[in-house]
């Protein structure tokens, strides 16, 4: 058995670079994204889950600690998204410099919060003490975050702040812009109601102006039933939704029962990099989320 | 006794005031892109977890078996070369499920850092006629090189199954080798253990411990004039876990574990004659776990399977025999193993489908002064059906039914049929692999 492990142990030396500028480890793909942006090619980014995994729920597996290990920045949303997983990475990934601050980042932490219950009752399910964690949804949020993260990045690598900082203005210009063009695109349906899966869009909702009149989930975290659904439908018919949304982990049955019986468009929205072909990034993310929200008007189903 | 009971009551009504504190409202407000940076930091308050962090187990079982409810006992009973020890004032020990209604122990949690350089965990396990600490350690997070340190009484590294908490089987109850030849508990006791993760990408952690030995089962001690307790730490254990990377679906973790208990006494001795043995004991064990991660919402679609091997080796020697004076200062030596394969399949969202077969004592044989005896084997299979509404309560019914082997030769068919809830209140606690 030894020499197996001993091999093994040697390949896994000579597998990893010898040398990288900056390792980030990002816990999910949105970070991972806005990192690349902002970090170029001085940094070495890992991402720790993809758009199809449920992020409340990752495993603190082996693989995920070795990588917490090596990095020098862990950028993550906080706010308890990760409390089922990213303590133990922290924890036995036995690395004192992504323990804190600048070491490490919380995304949520950056910016205010929607959602913040007033007292934190587990009987409304699974809600966040601190306020609802999914904030990149809205990107005047998501320029803060930015903001507060070429500073991080700065701090963790003093030699190379000013590329950091070039980054973060060539970013900062076109994402300004790429706002007014996505304000003006969605005129038309500020002010729609529409029904969600999971409150995971309450950002993306603020901003352009939609309101959420439903969620399938009877409450955050538990899966829908028929008796809510049904209730759904009642509510539907007497005053219908523009669209029911839901995001590229969630169970399709309900959205589509739903929509059978209210005529309802169902829409398929990426919620972050990866979450469809399309959104390889963070531009081409909201260019996506838009052009499908827009595209219930004429539903595609 | 009165005094410690007095200090932990106070310890529940702090942790539950403290747990109920209100959490301070944060407005949220407009966002201005050009708003000065220190603007982004309102809000902050409402993420000020409440340090430490709290939380407390329910674990109540409805249990039957077709044994008269003896099931729980019989399993620790099982032919094998740890058997025997004499002292047969346990009882109902500590753990052991009767018929019908249980509560199993309730644990209270507390974790949290203590500064820069220390986090502490604490639990405490408490029934209706005993607290007792369960885990209290540190471990340290600012070590440079991978290193880290941890102690206090904990539950040991070595193996898979071992430390994880009883809350987070599986399954309900321990499997028949980690039974065996840990205890139920699994190795849980005080000393120090160092870890060293290496810096490559495929996961590699070295690990050592050194513990006082403080044992029911691996390195017991007899309570006897003939015989005396060396000076602690008596425990000494070694592990190695390697985890390949298999990218964001796939998960495995290969480890191997190497236990040694410098001191080991056993008290043979019946009502007529007394017969003591003293000498060391190592065990070592092969663990393999594989993890899909769900694909579908609410754990749909994970998978996981686990495996372990135990080889026990007992070198003891004959201290006393009133029956065969002669037998003093002979060797006895005793072998076993014992293994374990799991399955678990999250077959629609919330809902988990199990499997587990154990055995023990493939290898099962005693020699002393010279005659050898060659124990049978048992083995169980179990199946479990878990539902878990939220990720803080869960639901389960096993039923297992085993081939029990005893030293008399006899053996026992045993069917048994758990209900279990478990509740967790408080902190959402992160879990290990």
């Amino acid at each position: 058995m030894r020499p197996i492990f001993l091999l093994l142990i040697l390949f896994s030396s000579m597998a990893s670079p010898a040398h990288a500028a900056l390792r980030i480890f990002a816990c999910e793909p949105e970070w991972g994204s806005l990192v690349e942006v902002l970090a170029g090619e001085d940094a070495e980014v890992y991402v720790a889950t993809h758009a199809k995994q449920d992020v409340h729920r990752i495993e603190a597996r082996p693989s995920l600690i070795s990588k917490v290990r090596r990095a020098d920045l862990v950028v993550c949303t906080g706010g308890e998204l990760e409390s089922g997983w990213l303590p133990v990475l922290l924890q036995r990934g036995a690395n004192p410099k992504v323990q804190s601050a600048p070491g490490l980042f919380y995304a949520a932490e950056q910016v205010p919060r929607l959602e913040v219950p007033q007292n934190a009752d587990r009987s409304k399910g699974d809600l966040h003490i601190g306020g609802n964690p999914h904030v990149h949804l809205d990107p005047h949020r998501l320029l803060l975050i930015a903001e507060a993260l070429h500073g991080s990045l700065a701090s963790v690598d003093p030699d190379n702040a000013a590329s950091y900082a070039q980054r973060f203005e060539d970013f900062a210009k076109q994402w300004r812009v790429a706002i007014e063009r996505w304000e003006e695109r969605t005129e038309p349906i500020r002010d729609k109601r529409v029904i969600v899966h999971h409150a995971q869009w309450v950002y993306l909702n603020e901003w352009l102006g939609l309101e959420q009149v439903g969620t399938l989930e009877p409450l955050p975290g538990l899966p829908p039933t028929t008796r809510h659904l049904s209730g759904l439908v009642d509510a539907m018919e007497r005053d219908p939704a523009y669209a029911i949304v839901r995001g590229a982990y969630a169970d399709p049955k309900p959205s589509a029962w739903l929509a059978k019986r209210t005529g309802i468009c169902a829409l398929l929205v990426p919620y972050t990099v990866g979450g469809s072909d399309e959104a390889k990034d963070l531009f081409s993310l909201f260019d996506e989320t838009i052009e499908i929200l827009l595209s219930a008007e004429d539903c595609p189903q | 006794m009165f005094s410690f009971q007095l200090r932990s009551g106070h310890a529940l009504i702090i942790a539950l005031t403290l747990a109920t504190l209100p959490v301070l409202p944060v407005q949220a407000e407009e966002i201005d892109d050009d708003a000065p940076a220190s603007s982004s930091n309102r809000g902050l308050e409402g993420f000020k977890n409440f340090n430490p962090k709290f939380s407390l187990i329910f674990d109540g079982i409805y249990y039957r078996d077709n044994v008269e409810g003896e099931g729980e006992v019989l399993a620790d009973e099982l032919a094998g070369i740890n058997h025997a020890h004499g002292d047969d004032d346990h009882g109902h020990e500590h753990g052991t499920l009767e018929e019908g209604f249980n509560l199993r122990e309730a644990e209270l949690m507390m974790s949290g850092a203590v500064d820069p350089y220390f986090s502490m965990f604490f639990s405490l396990a408490v029934s209706d006629s005993d607290i007792e600490l369960e885990e209290l350690y540190f471990e340290t997070l600012g070590l440079p090189a991978g290193l880290a340190l941890k102690g206090g009484k904990f539950l040991s590294d070595i193996g898979y199954q071992n430390a994880h908490h009883p809350h987070t089987w599986d399954f309900v109850d321990q499997n028949l080798p980690y039974r065996t030849f840990f205890g139920a508990h699994g190795l849980l006791d005080t000393g120090l253990q160092l870890t060293y993760l290496a810096p490559t990408d495929t996961y590699l952690l070295l690990g050592a411990e050194v513990l006082q030995g403080k044992q029911d089962k691996f390195g017991t001690l007899v309570d006897d004039d003939s015989l005396s307790s060396d000076a602690g730490p008596r425990i000494f254990t070694g592990f190695l876990k390697l985890g390949p990377d298999l990218g964001l679906d796939h998960a495995l973790q290969l480890g191997t574990s190497l236990a040694y208990a410098s001191q080991h006494q056993e008290d043979h001795s019946d009502d007529v004659n007394t017969e003591l043995l003293e000498g060391d004991s190592g065990i070592l064990g092969f663990d393999l776990v594989y993890k899909r991660m769900p694909t579908g919402a609410y754990g749909k679609g994970g998978v996981k399977l686990a495996t372990e091997y135990f080889f026990m080796n007992k070198r003891l020697e004959v201290i006393e025999s009133s029956a065969d004076p002669g037998l003093v200062g002979e060797d006895a030596e005793g072998k076993q193993d014992g293994l374990y394969v799991q399955a678990t399949w999250g077959f629609a969202s919330r809902w988990q489908l199990g499997g587990r077969y154990e055995v023990v004592g493939l290898i099962n044989e005693i020699e002393e002064g010279g005659a050898m005896e060659d124990l049978e084997s048992s083995d169980r299979f179990a199946t479990a059906i878990t539902w878990s509404p939220t990720e803080f309560s869960r639901l389960r019914l096993q039923g297992s039914t085993g081939n029990f082997s005893f030293e008399d030769g006899e053996s026992e068919r045993v069917n048994q049929v758990y209900l279990q809830l478990i509740l967790s209140l408080g902190a959402h606690g992160a879990h290990r692999y």
